[in-house]
């Protein structure tokens, strides 16, 4: 104890007499550290922190899988639910859940928008949660006709009801139906994702029929001692008695059992995670490499010292521990710069995802795991960045150190290798990253500067919803849509105005249809297309024009013939002879058959596919919410293009509605602007730390190879004088000095090339319409690389060769 | 022994070196003139300036002051790139550390200054061979430095300095990392290249080996003291007006 304390005095001795290699170093550590914890906190609070409840590592959900018919992730029905509750041995309790939103009509009688969740009683049981105020559901509250209660969040009831205790008892009005509040969750709790208030989800399966009804995803608790394994093995086993006994409707579905949050990270966004963890670890390894380079620079500056401490009788362990113990000293200190990096790191980033809040468990800080990864990565950075310097400084024969005469060719020769193994890591990981920027730079250019198919500028947007109480049927709702569209249409400020199922950045859903006439053998042959379902004015509202035909009028109502405007692609795709007018196809989704429409218009492609989803066919068609408002359901999106800034239009559409129904709150009212940056955040905020790498990677690399030509043109410095000797001239001098630091550039680019190339696969879905081995990219990179190395290359062999040979045939 | 004109001439040459607060006067008040053909050596005590000499005879340093001309021109006010020309074209080096390239063999060593000299690769092969063949290394030619002992290294050295057919060869204590046998065979290496016509200005502390030269200069604390060098480069300057 006393050698280590006294090694971490004398390191901290070494640190303040090579200021400069020092502060190099720990800015070295503290990039590569900071990176590497910001994206572990990321990593962390998206997979490992797991529910914020008491072993909640037990809490499972359960799906219903169907390869056949590509469900990934379906829900189970309520028949398969009381089976499967009823009959299997592996759960302590087992739910159903799902969410919605809620329009709450509180005291001050201001409507307003929540999300909500509606559970099977025994949420709280399974969850091992315990209301703060009042009490659970009741198990008789999920049967039909139970008195409607429910249970509101803490934050709600802070805001609402200013925290009040009374709050249990009153009844208040949710989706226009009354409901009493018997309790008020813990704070912080916004189970299953981000729910702000519960209602029971009423368990009756005799409502519908087998096949049909709606389907949930299940939860429960796994039993004491029984694995996840187990079971999974248990529902299979019901699963396939359910599928035998009832083919009809269950027919190639099976349960699957898997940790409770699986579902919110898809594999998708787990390789990115873990791509992004590797990215973070790559700036990493090129910050420790600049460490060991200047390490081994140092390492020759101090064999002396070395061989008197072993001449007078130091183990070379103790040495190497010595050496060892001045790395950790910086890497310490670097490390806990770089989990100040980590915590500016985690501000922005919850900034970033601000507007799309992820689940309510992942929170991203800094906590005690992040802080043992920061100290792991500290202490193992160390050791990269320390041991090999170490051990070299240290293998020198004694005499040949204290000597010093022969100017050692094979020593020489061997850190030679060793050093040029580092600066082409440094570099093949430098080049990858940078690929991955110069990609995500791409990308996000790409998003700001894309045309988008439709108008951007001056379209204000927002939501409502209709509670079922108060339009209990299409018609009501229909004839709602009709005079709030009209009353829109003549609010000043708005020039044209309409209402639909979805606005054209956010994407639209997938339908199965039939053409007329085209043959389709079996069900999973119906070709799939984006749906629109839209009122008169979507096209003119967007600015979008319609290619051939008609757009929706007031006209086409359920009273008359079904009509349909098609895209460019649907066009392309569906029909041979590229006419769409006149042609006929009708929705065909399981058993709900609708009646033929007819095509009446072609429109441009407005991305129905979605921003981003580049892999997607953007084929789709529109109908129009008069004849299908039974499908469009009780949600409806605003666009309105308006004279003014629609940032001002959100009062006076929300007063043209209050004239209507003063109980519907008007919801994410944005300007279109907004909706596209929202629906490309992912993109924006991802991108955003892959150019953070890649410029992080870059400057270390570039530090790294100009430290690592300083150093070995210095060693050179007498056989330069040398050469100066013979004759040779400035340039040519040079270009000596500059080979070997090009070749190693060179193949460094080859093989970062090679690792960038590896990597597209999951940068792929983080990338807005660029190619992930987009060429320009790639050549841009290694262009970037090859002038930044040769500058860091250049500028010590030219100071060298600046010097008077006399004095470089004095060194050495 | 012919003896041609002044193909060194030194006048007023000062050099002093500023370190960290300090002033080393290296060299003092020089006039030196070697003439063509000539074998001159410069003895002196360790530090007196005999290195620094050498140094800027061959343009490896420049003067504080004083004029220097070669061969009869002005080389004091040459650019980085002329005066590397003028080492390449008309100066051979050997030096005490034989200063050999480590990462060459023998052949490439020797050849080296051909090459920035831009001579063809043909040529560039003839010279370099008929140069270890002067100084009896052509069988080595295709080891390297590392290969070699020190007496042989100093040959290939001294087969490099020549290689070009140079107006002067300087050799700083050619024989200083030598033992004695080996010492002996590079001085007589050196003897024989002046017999053959090369001008050599050679520097040695050590009495052994002063023989071999024609003329000795005394350097002491960075000046010339010896009289009789003095007078006969005076008569020798009058001589050529
Ligand atoms: N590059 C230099 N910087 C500072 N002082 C120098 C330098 N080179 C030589 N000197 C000094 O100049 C004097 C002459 O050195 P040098 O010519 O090497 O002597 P010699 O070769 O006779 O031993 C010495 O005092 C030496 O310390
Ligand atoms: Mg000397």
């Amino acid at each position: 104890m006393d050698g280590f304390i006294n090694d971490v005095k004398f390191g901290i001795r070494m640190l303040i007499k090579s200021p400069v290699l020092s502060l190099i170093a720990i800015v070295a550590f503290a990039l590569g550290i900071g990176l590497t914890t910001t994206v572990f906190s990321i990593v962390n609070g998206a997979m490992y922190k797991g529910l914020p409840f008491d072993d909640a590592d037990r809490v499972v959900s359960v799906w219903r899988v169907n390869p056949e018919r590509e469900i990934e992730r379906g829900g189970v029905t309520l028949y398969d639910y009381v089976e499967y509750r009823d009959q299997n041995s592996s759960l302590e309790a087992f739910g159903l859940w799902s969410n919605g939103a809620v329009n709450l009509v509180g005291a001050d009688d201001k409507p307003e928008r929540y999300q909500g969740a509606r559970v099977t009683a025994n949420m709280f049981e399974i969850l091992r949660v315990a209301p703060v105020l009042g009490r659970g559901f009741l198990p008789e509250e999920e049967e039909p006709g139970a008195e409607p209660v429910m249970i509101i969040g803490y934050e709600v009831w802070q805001e609402k009801f200013d925290g009040s205790p009374e709050v249990i008892g009153r009844t208040v009005r949710t989706n226009g139906e009354p409901r009493t509040i018997v309790g008020v969750a813990p704070e912080g709790f916004k189970f299953p994702i981000e729910a702000d208030m519960w209602a029971p989800l009423e368990v009756n399966p005799l409502e519908h029929d087998r096949d049909d009804g709606p389907q949930f995803p299940g939860f429960g608790r796994l039993k004491p001692g029984v694995s996840l394994d187990r079971a999974s093995a248990d529902f299979a086993t019901i699963g396939l008695r359910l599928e035998a006994e009832y083919p009809e409707s269950n027919e190639g579905f099976s349960p699957i059992v898997e940790p409770f949050t699986k579902f919110t990270i898809g594999n998708e966004l787990h390789a990115l995670l873990f791509t992004m963890l590797g990215a973070a670890i790559g700036v990493l390894l090129i910050g420790c490499a600049n460490v060991a380079n200047l390490l081994f620079a140092r390492a020759a500056v101090r064999e002396k010292e070395v061989a008197v401490r072993s001449a007078i009788g130091a183990k070379r362990k103790q040495i190497v521990r010595q050496l060892l113990i001045e790395v950790g000293v910086l890497s310490a200190i670097g490390g806990a710069v770089g989990v100040l990096i980590g915590i500016a790191g985690m501000a922005w980033f919850n900034r970033a995802v601000a507007t799309n809040p992820p689940p309510f468990w992942m929170t991203f800080d800094i906590d005690g795991r992040v802080l043992l990864f920061a100290t792991l990565a500290s202490g193992l950075a160390a050791v990269a960045a320390g041991l090999f310097p170490a051990l070299r400084a240290t293998d020198k024969g004694l005499n040949e150190a204290l000597n010093d005469e022969g100017r050692g060719s094979s020593s020489g020769l061997r850190m030679g290798r060793v050093t040029s193994a580092i600066v082409i890591g440094e570099v093949a990981v430098s080049c990858g990253l940078l690929i991955a920027a110069g990609l995500m730079i791409k990308s996000v250019a790409q998003l700001r500067t894309i045309d988008m198919p439709f108008a951007i500028e001056n379209i204000f947007t927002a939501r409502l919803n209709l509670p079922e109480t108060d339009y209990p049927d299409a018609d009501a709702r229909t004839d709602f849509y009709r005079e709030f569209l009209q009353r829109l249409q003549t609010t000043p400020g708005i020039e044209a105005a309409t209402l639909s199922d979805g606005l054209p950045a956010r994407g639209n859903g997938l339908r199965t249809f039939e053409i007329e006439g085209v043959d389709y053998p079996t069900e999973r042959d119906y070709p799939r297309a984006r749906e629109g379902i839209v009122t008169p004015g979507y096209f003119a509202t967007f600015q979008a024009p319609v290619l051939e035909g008609r757009p929706f009028e007031f006209a086409d109502t359920g009273d008359n013939l079904p009509v349909a405007l098609v895209n460019r692609s649907f066009v392309r795709e569906y029909f041979e002879d590229g006419v769409g007018i006149g042609k006929r196809f009708r929705i065909h989704q399981g058993n709900d058959v609708y009646d033929w429409m007819t095509v009446v218009g072609v429109v441009p492609d407005m991305k129905m596919e979605g921003i981003g989803n580049n892999d997607q066919s953007p084929a789709g068609y529109y109908i129009a919410v008069d004849q299908f408002a039974e499908i469009l359901g009780n949600t409806v999106s605003v666009g309105a293009r308006t004279t003014g800034d629609p940032g001002a239009m959100a009062a006076r559409v929300r007063e043209t509605l209050a004239a209507l129904d003063p109980n519907l709150p008007v919801y994410d009212a944005m300007s279109m602007q907004a909706v596209i940056d929202d629906a490309t955040w992912f993109y924006r905020v991802f991108g955003t730390l892959f150019m953070t790498f890649g410029f992080t990677a870059l400057f270390l690399a570039a530090v790294g190879l100009y430290g690592v030509m300083s150093f070995s043109v210095s060693q050179r410095r007498r056989e330069m004088g040398i050469r100066m000797a013979l004759g040779a001239k400035e340039d040519r001098l040079i270009r000596f000095a500059m080979r070997r630091g090009m070749r190693q550039l060179a193949i460094g680019i080859v093989i970062g090339i090679a690792l960038a190339a590896l990597a597209t696969k999951p940068l792929q879905i983080i990338l807005y319409e660029v190619d992930a081995r987009d060429p320009v990219i790639f050549g841009g990179v290694v262009l970037a690389l090859a002038l930044v190395g040769a500058i860091a290359s250049y500028i010590p062999a030219r100071r060298v060769s600046r010097i008077h040979p006399a004095e470089a045939l004095q060194s050495g | 022994m012919e003896q041609g004109n002044a193909l060194i001439r030194l006048e007023g040459v000062n050099k002093i070196f500023y370190t960290e607060e300090m002033e080393t006067h290296a060299l003092s008040d020089i006039d030196l003139q070697i003439r063509d053909g000539e074998f001159a050596e410069v003895m002196g005590p360790s530090g007196c300036g005999k290195s620094t000499l050498l140094s800027l005879i061959g343009l490896l340093d420049t003067p504080t002051e004083g004029g220097y001309w070669l061969n009869g021109e002005s080389v004091s006010d040459l650019s980085p790139s002329e005066r590397a020309e003028v080492r390449n074209r008309h100066i051979g080096f050997i030096f005490q550390a034989f200063n050999l390239i480590g990462d060459l063999t023998v052949f490439e060593n020797v050849e080296l200054p051909l090459i920035y000299g831009g001579v063809d690769a043909g040529t560039r092969r003839e010279a370099s061979q008929r140069a270890l063949e002067r100084v009896g290394m052509s069988h080595r030619m295709d080891h390297y430095p590392s290969q070699l002992s020190g007496g042989q290294r100093q040959r290939v050295a001294a087969a490099r300095a020549v290689v070009g057919d140079p107006l002067i060869l300087l050799a700083d204590e050619p024989t200083g990392n030598l033992d004695s046998t080996n010492g002996e065979a590079v001085m007589q290496l050196l003897r024989d290249l002046h017999a053959e016509g090369s001008t050599i200005l050679m520097v040695t502390h050590d009495p052994r080996y002063s023989a071999y030269a024609e003329r000795t200069i005394h350097l002491f604390d960075g000046r010339i003291t010896d009289e009789e060098a003095e007078i006969e480069a005076l008569g020798l300057a009058q001589a050529s007006v």
